[in-house]
This record gives C-alpha cells, structure tokens and sequence, in this order.
C-alpha cells in the first residue's frame, strides 16, 4: 500500500489550500533562486510546475514520507531539477549546440529516479554520526588530508584517512542494506 | 569485504594504484562479481556526493518500470494540464498580490525615506555608514556560465537570497582551489555578519587577510565594515588606516575615513 506524508495526500488530490501554500510560500524562492542562477522567469516556471508534475507522480506511485518540512522539500526537488537543467545546458554548450534530443518522458524519468537517489543517499548521510558526516563532507569536497587532519586535531594523515574510511564503510553498508538501493539501480 | 579489497577500490577511483597494482586490480575485477558490485557502489557514492549527476542510471530497475507505466497513461497526460491550469491561476492571482505588496512597500520606503532624511541631519551613525558603504557588489564573481555547480556556488547562490544559515552551511565546506578559497571565505564572512554571529565574520575576514593573494586586502575591507556594522568606529578605522594606495577600496577607504 503507498504511503503519503498527509500533504502530498492533499497535492494529489488537487486540494487547493496546498496548490495556495506552494504558491506562496515556495514559488516566489524558487523564482528567485532560478533568476539568481543563470535562469529566466519562464525557466522557473518550468521547473516549478516539473516539480509539482514529478512530486505527484512519485506520491503517486510509490509514495513520500517526508523526514523535512513540507515547503522545504518541495523547493529541495525544484532546485534540484534546476541543477539538472543547467548541467544539461553546460553540456549542450560543450558539444557545440548539438542537443541530445530525447523523449519527454525519458526526461521525466531520469529525473524522478535522479530525485529518488538523492533522497536515498541524502537520508542515509543523516544516520551516521555528526563527526562523520562532517569527515565525509570534508573528504567529498577534496579537502586535502592535511588540512583534515588539523580541522578534525587527528594526530596523522594515517589515522584520518582511516577514519575517513570508515565512515566511508559505513555509509556504503547502509546504503547497499537499503531495499531502495536494489529498487532504483 | 574485507578492509584491504575496499582500500585497493578507493585507491582505484582515485587514481592512486601503481601500473602494477592496476593490471592485478583489473584482472581481479574481471573475474569477480562481488568486486564489480563494491566498486560500482563507491563510484555511485563518490559521484553523488561530488555533485556529479549520473543520469542515465537505473533506467532499467524495477521503479524505474513503474514510473514508466505512469508516465505513458493518459492520466499522466490530464495532470500536466491540471498543473498547467492550476499555474495560470495560482501564479496569476500570486502576480497581483505582489503588486498589492509593492504599494505597500512603495508606501513604507516613502515613511522610511523621511525618517532617514530627518536622521540624516542627526550625527551619522555607524549604521547609516554601513548601509552606505557596504555593497555586496565588492565581494568577488564566483558563478561563471558552464561550470559545475559545487558548494561554493550553491553558498553564493543562498547568500543572494538572504538564505544565510543556509549559505553558512555550504560555504564552511573548503574547495580545493586557493583562488576560490578566498571568494568562499568572504561569503561566508559576510553570511555570518548578516546573521550577527560578527566574532565569525571577522575570524574569516582574517584568514583572508593572512592567505597568500592579490584579494587579500579585501578582507581589511570587510573587516572594517563589520565593526561599523557593530558600531565600533574606533576599531573600523583602525582596520580602514591599514589599507595603502592600490589595495582593495583605498579611496572609499579614505571618504570613509573622512566622515568617520
């Protein structure tokens, strides 16, 4: 049985008091994210009803439980359709305006599933320990190990790569252990 | 799996294995399922946290058919519209909201602007000061067309929406680049002077101060618009005196200076 955070209940089934809050609240942010971000008023149009479009569909077909505010969320999802448009741009720009034309709804499913994957890493992410996640961020972002191992006070490059790794471990255990995992790969 | 398999993987993806150890590595890989998975699993990891998109993966998986089946029906078809109706209506009646808003804020800027006029015959305060000559323009351009976006940009990108905790959460994570190091200091020195946390500002303000680029005395410069942002004249100008001919602001410095 699919289940729903009660707010993406009332967006699928068209409640207009939620259709009102989004409106209010998370699409001026989004307007103004996408215009602050190389974008156009159309553009956030778009990728505001996108995300409106992919959220209904994902409650839809296998349900969303929320672990952050309703608003937050939503404008979580519409960022992330924003970076994805624009990492598309980059590559067109790339390959010299020579546009990989593809279906709508392949599209749309590269992005449901991209949306889907970031919540499965993001979620897991926030299980480990303050400590690690923090290592992690730092490790992910090519902090060289020297400035971790002042910024963390290890006492060796050895010991915070070792550390490192090990959150590392964990984050891949519990990925790997997620039925999601299987479900979106 | 055990710690050393998984230590030759991340040796392997971060191009760290000898040519010897790499032809060992592959060979064991080809011959090794369990192998393929783990390092599968670490590239994915890897790629998701350093903000590379991987699109065209699981396309095939069992959600993926699910989602397939919806996005071909007809239903799917009535809810684009139903988003698309709901848009003209809901964004439109959004549009004249605003415009209500702005006679509104149009009204209080006019109330504002004759209080500051009035005040403006008063002593000049640090406050005033600061409103003046503060100006986000002076922090450094970080968002170039075609580049990926990492933390940094995404801290600019709050900080320019006066999302700050947000911005201070991207930005504290370091690049690997020390040109970029000093940009990303800046925002986040002024991301906690717009969240009153002033002692952090100041602490990133320094460190630009000491780091080895042309964009160092930028750093004297923030640092002397947060102490008037604190309302501390003595120390802002101080920190304005340090400033020489050819550095970073040295003649809004000295108009500064003069009125201070």
């Amino acid at each position: 049985m699919i289940k729903n955070h009660p707010k993406f209940d009332a967006l699928v089934n068209g409640d207009p008091a939620i259709m009102k809050l989004l409106y209010t609240k998370v699409y001026p942010k989004v307007v103004r994210f996408v215009l602050n971000n190389k974008g156009s008023q159309e553009d956030a149009e778009e990728v505001f009803q996108d995300a409106l479009y992919q959220l209904i569909v994902r409650a839809k077909v296998k349900g969303i439980e929320l672990k952050s505010t309703f608003e937050g969320y939503c404008l979580v999802v519409c960022k992330n359709l924003w970076y994805q448009e624009l990492n598309k741009r980059k590559k067109e720009v790339r390959n010299e305006g020579v546009f990989e034309l593809k279906e709508n709804n392949t599209q749309e499913l590269t992005a449901l599933l991209y949306q889907d994957r970031w919540d499965l890493f993001e979620e897991i992410l926030q299980q480990l320990t303050e400590k690690c996640r923090q290592l992690l961020q730092a490790y992910f972002n090519k902090v060289p190990y020297h400035t971790i191992v002042k910024k963390f006070s290890y006492a060796t490059e050895n010991a915070a790569f070792q550390r490192v790794f090990k959150c590392k471990k964990q984050l891949a255990q519990r990925i790997q252990a997620d039925v999601r995992y299987r479900d979106l790969f | 799996m055990e710690d050393k398999t998984l230590h030759k993987i991340e040796a392997y993806l971060a191009g760290n294995l000898s040519d010897q150890e790499l032809e060992v590595f592959e060979m064991e890989l080809r011959e090794s399922a369990e192998l393929q998975k783990q390092l599968t699993l670490s590239r994915r990891i890897n790629a998701h946290f350093n903000d590379e998109t991987i699109l065209a993966e699981g396309m095939e998986s069992p959600r993926a058919k699910e989602y397939m089946d919806f996005l071909e029906s007809a239903e799917a078809d009535a809810l684009k519209d139903q988003i698309a109706n709901d848009h003209k209506k809901f964004a439109v009646s959004d549009k004249k909201k605003n415009s209500k808003s702005y006679l509104l804020i149009a009204a209080s800027i006019v109330v504002l602007l004759t209080s500051a006029l009035f005040l403006l015959f008063q002593n000049p305060s640090s406050e005033k000061l600061y409103a003046q000559y503060y100006s986000d323009s002076d922090l450094p351009s970080v968002i170039n067309r075609g580049e990926e976006v990492g933390s940094l940009e995404k801290g600019v990108l709050s900080f320019q929406e006066s999302q700050f905790e947000e911005a201070i959460a991207f930005l504290k994570q370091p690049t690997n680049d020390e040109d970029k190091e000093v940009a990303r200091r800046l925002y986040l020195g002024m991301s906690y002077v717009e969240n009153q946390e002033y002692e952090r500002g100041i602490q990133e303000f320094d460190l630009v101060v000491s780091a080895n680029s042309i964009d160092a005395t930028r750093g004297l410069w923030f640092k002397a618009i947060t102490y008037l942002k604190m309302d501390n004249k003595s120390r802002a100008m101080e920190v304005l005196k340090m400033l020489e001919p050819g550095n970073f602001n040295f003649d809004k410095a000295q108009r500064l200076l003069e009125e201070l």
